[in-house]
């Protein structure tokens, strides 16, 4: 014992100990995302705890999108704002705004804020759960804790998202119009007009394919991380914080494989 | 049979052996940490053991996977300490919520279901009440009933009666007289509540150092002249239980 807590010391096994704790993480969540996807095919839905799950989930982030996206819209305008007053370009402006909202910006960070807001309070919730032993009270009325708590999570998640995704685009580019007309003089038809003519259906499609995937990872990281609590509360509180840090983390390494194989033209 | 569980290097129990009689009530009783939670949790699936078997009804359901206790836990209902009704849902939500699952009701039959429970345990005037606006007495007949809508065979109760005042333990220890007495349930109870547990065993199993030390009827622990139990029903802080 004497040998390996000596052994235990040194660099090669803290690295070691931090690969083998990664490698259980992520098959923890990988077995779990097929579980999820396996009970999410079945027919057995609890359609009570879904609506509910879409109420919280959805419902309630409506407020912290659209000030997100107006501000990100108003953001973009004012980024490009310096170009379109140098070239004259204003013609430019709803496409240069769009195309940043609609395909990166905009669903990056309502993601983000979706995680933090939506996410970090279902992993504090089912971790809760889990330290108050209802996690096992499901399992002791003879339910499955992945269908009955895990799923509706994972559907509300994804479905939201995608919509929330569509809500915060249209406020993103209200709030960019808003910006041009008060901040950049130039007049919002304008802006309007560039945004139409600019084409942006594609780069709309793409922010909501990444909506969609940006809720499923937010989902199984949140729910992973929230039934796998030990330790109380200060178990909990780790357990949120490594919620809201992974999921962040997923979100960009989606984002970017989205992006790649999408193509930049969008 | 021959039960062992370790926590690290903590051997709970050592060797339990224990046969639950259909129709009894059987308090499991014990100082603190002598693991009769950890025991009753066997006969759930919540724990495996290290060795031994768990047998139900002449099954041996040691090594079931997860999915195979679902079933079981249908008949073989457990009620914890701390109640676990869901915060989310109303009382009557949570009573509904195993009607809904597993008889196959509507949300609206399983609700109107769900009150003739809650009458069983005196609570249908609080059914719309979330779980943190009743008290702790509420919640835990509330759970009780909540695990009697799965019919169950017998009822596993942990520690019902544990941080409740004098009155609402004997509403308790009147609802286990009548799941037994009216309603034909086999009832454990795991207490240490020696005034709930004289009033209403039938039968008494006391734990300790991981075994079953004395095993019968509670006139058997009144005549008992083994020390460890006359120390722990007098309660009395000196003797071979340290």
């Amino acid at each position: 014992m004497k040998a390996l807590a000596r052994f235990s010391s040194v660099p090669v096994a803290a690295a070691g100990r931090t690969l083998l704790a990664a490698c259980r993480v992520v098959g923890g969540m990988s077995t779990l995302q097929v579980r999820i996807l396996r009970a999410t095919f079945s027919a057995d839905h609890d359609y009570d705890e879904t609506l509910r799950q879409f109420h919280q989930v959805g419902v309630r982030s409506v407020g912290v999108v659209v000030a997100t996206a107006l501000l990100t819209g108003a953001i973009m305008v004012i980024q490009s704002g310096d170009f379109v007053e140098r070239t004259g370009a204003t013609s430019l402006v709803g496409w240069a705004a769009g195309t940043a909202v609609l395909a990166e910006v905009g669903p990056i960070l309502i993601g983000l804020m979706f995680s933090g807001r939506v996410g970090a309070n279902n992993t504090a919730e089912l971790g809760a759960m889990v330290i108050t032993d209802q996690v096992d009270a499901v399992r002791l009325l003879g339910l499955d804790p992945v269908r009955y708590l895990a799923v509706p999570r994972f559907l509300a998640m994804i479905v939201m998202l995608v919509l929330l995704t569509c809500v915060g685009d249209l406020f993103a580019l209200l709030g960019g119009a808003v910006t041009c007309q008060v901040l950049l003089q130039i007049d919002m038809h304008v802006f309007w007009q560039s945004v139409f003519e600019s084409h942006l259906l594609n780069y709309f499609a793409m922010g909501l394919v990444k909506g969609f995937a940006f809720g499923g990872a937010i989902a199984v990281v949140s729910c992973h991380y929230g039934l796998a609590v030990k330790g109380g509360a200060e178990g909990l509180g780790r357990a949120v914080n490594n919620s809201v840090v992974t999921a962040a983390i997923a979100i960009f390494v989606v984002n970017f494989v989205i992006s790649a194989l999408w193509g930049g033209g969008g | 049979m021959g039960l062992t569980k370790s926590f690290g290097d903590h051997r709970v129990l050592d060797g339990v052996d224990l046969a639950i009689r259909d129709g009894e009530i059987t308090y499991i009783i014990g100082t603190s940490g002598t693991g009769k939670s950890v025991l009753v949790k066997h006969a759930v699936g919540l724990l495996r053991p290290d060795s031994g078997r768990v047998l139900i009804e002449g099954t041996d359901v040691s090594d079931l996977p997860e999915r195979a206790w679902a079933p079981i836990r249908r008949r073989y209902v457990l009620v914890f300490q701390h109640s676990t009704l869901f915060d989310s849902m109303t009382l009557r939500e949570n009573v509904a919520l195993p009607l809904r699952k597993h008889r196959g009701l509507s949300r609206a039959e399983a609700r109107e279901r769900a009150m003739d429970y809650l009458r069983l345990v005196r609570m249908e005037d609080r059914a719309d009440r979330m779980p943190a606006e009743v008290g702790p007495s509420e919640r835990k007949r509330v759970a009780i009933s909540r695990a009697l809508t799965l019919d169950p065979h017998c009822a596993i109760l942990d520690e019902p009666t544990t941080g409740l005042d004098v009155i609402a333990s004997a509403t308790v220890d009147d609802l286990i007289r009548r799941l037994s007495r009216e309603l034909g349930r086999t009832v454990v109870v795991v207490s240490h509540d020696l005034r709930s547990i004289f009033g209403v065993a039938d039968r008494i199993v006391f734990l300790y150092k991981g075994r079953v030390w004395l095993d019968g009827p509670p006139d058997v622990f009144r005549v008992s002249d083994d020390p460890v139990v006359r120390q722990f029903i007098q309660g009395d802080p000196n003797g071979p239980i340290v």
